[in-house]
């Protein structure tokens, strides 16, 4: 898997692999090679599968439409990631102007068995993670699971670093707490948890240990990445 | 769940994109 990082120019992003190099080719592969975890993104904002999925194809599909915009050197991955997102929250937006849209309402209906197969297949750690706040889960999944630094995934989200860093502290705890049984999971069949928990909370140790003291600075900063 | 969904097999849909995209924008052949 190629990696792409902010301070390590993506050779076959910015062309400059070899002098005959077809950068609409190479940012094909490199798509390719990322939709796995896009989809995986995806599936963690969403939750349902088929959703999921068709808001992955849509990002892909701008994705390629912008691929002039892609400034050469910068990280893929994340950029890939603000696609989607940006795609999400404006499709619930849109959501919310048909009819009010209450969060933790919503967390709280109860899902019909068989409209809803995809969540006889949730462990508890997905379970865990669908009873957090949306800005939680996600900067959990970012940083947690997609191995972003809070630096990437500030990015991603439009925050502040300390924003990203208090929301995965409260994540973290509402998680560790939720699968010790001292805090709330949706009420859904409960199939055992087991490896994604322990990678999450091993590069959230390696993060940010649970002690350490909260760094939100509590104020929002517009970026740009795209 | 993240990790798992990264382990899955990419869905047909997803190949199909690219190649519509292929024959939509490019008049050259970048399959892989």
């Amino acid at each position: 898997m190629k990696s792409h990082n902010f301070d390590e120019p993506s050779m076959s992003a910015s062309g400059e692999a070899a002098p005959n190099a077809d950068p609409d080719r190479e940012f094909r592969r490199d798509l390719l090679e990322l939709i796995p975890f896009l989809r995986a993104f995806s599936r963690s904002l969403c939750g349902d599968r088929e959703l999921a999925d068709d808001l992955a194809q849509e990002a892909l599909a701008k994705a390629w439409q912008s691929r002039e915009t892609f400034r050469a050197g910068s990280n893929l991955k994340a950029w890939l990631f603000t696609i989607l997102r940006n795609q999400f929250y404006s499709d619930r937006r849109r959501a919310w102007r048909q009819a009010p849209w209450d969060d933790s309402a919503a967390e709280r209906v109860p899902i019909a068995r068989g409209e809803q197969t995809w969540a006889v297949q949730l462990s508890d750690t997905a379970r865990a993670l669908r009873g957090l706040p949306a800005e939680q889960r996600e900067a959990l999944i970012l940083v947690g699971a997609g191995g972003f630094s809070y630096e990437d995934a500030a990015k991603i989200s439009n925050c502040a670093v300390g924003t990203v860093k208090s929301r995965v502290a409260r994540a973290r705890k509402a998680l560790s707490a939720a699968l010790e049984g001292n805090g709330p999971l949706p009420n859904e069949p409960r199939p055992a948890g087991g490896d994604a928990t322990n990678e999450i909370m091993a590069q959230l140790d390696r993060l940010a240990p649970l002690d350490a003291p909260d760094s939100s600075t509590g104020t929002d900063a517009k970026r740009d990445i795209t | 769940m993240y990790d798992e969904v990264v382990q899955e097999p990419v869905p047909e849909d997803f190949l199909e994109l690219l190649k519509q995209i292929d024959e939509s924008t490019g008049k050259k052949d970048v399959a892989s």
